[in-house]
């Protein structure tokens, strides 16, 4: 009875792990790169301030300069914009930028335009994560179906996990296979409200539209809009005739005097222009998980009352926390380090789970050498490449050359990887991303000079200087150990047999 | 403020002191293992006074979890490195595993069931969902939130059920059962809206 019992349950984990390694070999590369992007995602703010060290920075800036720079843009427009954004200096990126349908600009505190924005590197990086590269509906689409993979995987996992509690904090150091396997579970379930949750908005967000489109087609006669209307408030109809542009400072100054506590974002202009134009503020609740509340205006300035997104129904409430929930912007600076070291898990979870796979099947005598190459080929190439796509942005190369970039040095990577072995693409891609970020920090000393060691320059440059030397050592001792064994093998080969 | 955080602290790190502490212990000890748990709980009260009714509590799971993977890497650390033997090459789970292993053949069509399949699926039993909800008066954005939340959760349950069920002909039958289902909830849900 016992024995059958036995039986059972090591038939229902290993039709586990079998349902866990079929989704994990198909659909693991892409979430591995979700996983890196995902994690650099998180310092995307950081990252835009530190490509343009140069922008000027505030505080926070009067209603009075902000409409000065918004309506500077909105006249300088060729073809009139259908929105004009306002986004505001907040902690993590302390710049005015004022946004239109077609191009952006950095706004000085006095409300005269300082440059154009640009940011091609963490934009290729954001479209990496939101898209793959991929045209956007598809792409998002694509990264949802993968988050419902990883969660698929989570679920797999701990059905294949029996021994969850009883190996809660067993790890074996220094024993080769059965380290990777402890790594690889205790972070697995140690992480698992992280990687569930995070798995699950992000697949929210990717997948909201395709859902959204079949719910619509059921029961709202296809308009996707009016599903979405009560939980984000509906869109006004364009009305035709011109008129002057709102009043952009009338509506910033309430919300000043209203609500001092809450945290204005953004301000949205629709129509700007016309005689239907309208005003959202968005205001961010410091104590919240919502991205914040929509403040609606008319263009003469009167307060129209709040979409409900901090107050309203709980489904309102629930939603607006999602995107926030993804991307760890909800609690500063402490709360993106803590998802930088889960996103650093999670890849460690995602990497190292295909590793055993790959050691698995050399045990069970069915190797697959290139394959395993290939995947280790996939984990250092996918940072490495990174690295490169950003000294090309610092060369000047921006959209579509690095997209080429990044995916053509990754096939190059992964066939090289197949040719040369595991050992020798893991040394190579530690080497690379090594001396692609020095070049990196290099090319942007060079090209900002004071503007390098700035408060928007400095700590992504030391964090650069510090991962490249790090890298760099660790390769060096890599190699230097593998010269070690080659010569002590070669020397045991040419002493004499007894 | 400060001492709410410093409790949540505190507690997340004491519940998983003791349930590191029921882990030692040679027999399982339940009382030690509630102690632990219950002290997780506490953290996560904690963390509720510092903030909002959402973000304290999940302000209390990043101290957990980031609390357990240091009791992690200390446990690792004192672990002393045993002299082990060779890996063993087979054991009974990967014995199992080569018993249930499926045949390319079965491999690719579980992976198109469960990218189309399960997708097709998914997406009507969360539309039937919704619809039966509506049709029943739930509140509109209630019904969507769980709708958005439950289409994930069932892609990913539906994948999992398709790589783990070793019989096709089960797994088809459950899949294309849930999407005729679905069709007519929907169908009817229509009819009644």
């Amino acid at each position: 009875m016992a024995e059958a019992n036995v039986k059972k349950s090591a038939i229902r984990v290993a039709k586990a792990l079998e349902a866990h390694s079929l989704i994990a070999v198909i659909f693991g590369g892409l979430i591995y790169i979700l996983a890196v992007t995902g994690t650099l995602s998180v310092f995307n703010h950081e990252f835009q301030r530190w490509e343009r060290p140069d922008a000027p920075e505030m505080t926070a800036i009067a209603p009075e300069a902000a409409e000065r720079a918004a309506l500077a843009v909105f006249r300088s427009e060729a073809k009139p914009t259908t929105h004009l954004y306002i986004n505001f200096p907040q902690d993590d990126l302390p710049r005015t930028v004022i946004t239109t349908d077609t191009q952006a600009f950095f706004a000085n505190a006095d409300g005269t335009i300082a440059s154009r924005e640009t940011f091609p590197w963490t934009q290729f990086l954001l479209d990496l994560h939101y898209y793959l590269h991929m045209p956007q509906t598809l792409g998002l689409t694509v990264v949802g179906a993968l988050g419902a993979m990883l969660i698929a995987l989570s679920f797999s996992g701990l059905l294949a996990h029996p021994r969850i509690f009883r190996d809660a904090f067993t790890f074996r150091r220094k024993a080769g296979r059965l380290t990777t396997v402890d790594l690889h579970n205790r972070l697995g379930v140690w992480t698992l409200p992280f990687h569930l949750s995070n798995a699950l908005t992000g697949s929210i967000l990717g997948l909201a539209s395709i859902l959204a489109f079949a719910i619509a087609a059921a029961g709202f006669n296809n308009d996707t809009e009016a599903l979405f209307a009560p939980v984000f408030g509906a869109e006004p109809e364009m009305a035709a005739g011109k008129a002057e542009p709102a009043d952009i400072a009338g509506p910033l100054g309430y919300m000043a005097r209203e609500y001092p506590d809450l945290n204005v974002t953004y301000f949205i202009l629709h129509d700007p222009g016309t005689a239907g134009q309208h005003i959202n503020v968005i205001a961010e609740h410091p104590d919240r998980l919502i991205f914040g509340d929509y403040y609606n205006f008319t263009a003469a300035g009167e307060f129209k009352g709040n979409v409900g997104i901090s107050d309203g129904t709980v489904g309102q409430q629930v939603t607006g926390a999602v995107y926030n929930v993804h991307f760890g912007n909800w609690g500063g600076l402490i709360v993106k380090l803590a998802y930088l070291v889960f996103g650093t898990a999670l890849c460690s979870i995602v990497s190292s789970g295909l590793s055993i796979y790959f050691a698995k099947r050399e045990a069970n005598g069915r190797p697959a050498p290139k394959l395993a190459a290939v995947w280790t080929g996939l984990v250092w190439a996918t940072p490495a490449m990174l690295a490169v796509t950003l000294v090309a942005a610092l060369s000047g190369i921006e959209g579509m050359g690095l997209v080429a970039l990044f995916w053509g040095g990754l096939v190059v990577a992964l066939a090289a990887a197949s040719r040369h072995g595991k050992a020798q693409v893991a040394l190579a891609g530690k080497v690379l991303l090594g001396l692609a970020l020095a070049c990196a920090v290099v090319l942007y000393v060079a090209g900002y000079g004071a503007d390098a060691f700035s408060n928007a320059g400095m700590t992504v440059t030391l964090i650069g200087i510090c991962v490249s030397v790090l890298m760099l050592i660790w390769s060096g001792w890599e190699w230097f150990a593998a010269m070690r064994v080659k010569q002590g093998s070669a020397a045991s080969a040419m002493q004499p047999a007894e | 403020m400060v001492l709410w955080q410093l409790s949540g602290l505190a507690l997340s790190g004491a519940g998983i002191f003791v349930l590191y502490l029921a882990w030692k212990a040679r027999q399982r000890n339940w009382g030690l293992i509630g102690l632990g748990w219950t002290l997780l709980l506490g953290s996560l009260l904690a963390w509720d006074r510092t903030s909002g009714v959402d973000k304290g509590p999940a302000l209390g799971l990043i101290s957990i979890t980031i609390m357990a993977m240091l009791a992690i890497f200390v446990v690792a650390m004192r672990t002393p490195v045993k002299q082990r033997r060779e890996a063993r090459t087979r054991n009974v789970a990967t014995d199992m595993q080569a018993r249930v292993r499926h045949s390319l053949a079965v491999s690719t069509a579980s992976i198109l069931a469960i990218v189309i399949f399960g997708l097709l699926a998914s997406v009507a039993a969360c539309t039937a969902f919704f619809m039966a909800a509506r049709s029943l008066g739930m509140e509109h954005t209630a019904n969507l939130s769980l709708t958005m939340f439950a289409f994930p959760l069932a892609w990913a349950a539906l994948a999992t059920y398709i790589g783990y069920s070793s019989c096709v002909q089960t797994r088809a039958r459950v899949v294309l059962g849930a999407l005729a289902l679905s069709s007519v909830i929907i169908f009817s849900s229509m009819q009644v809206t």
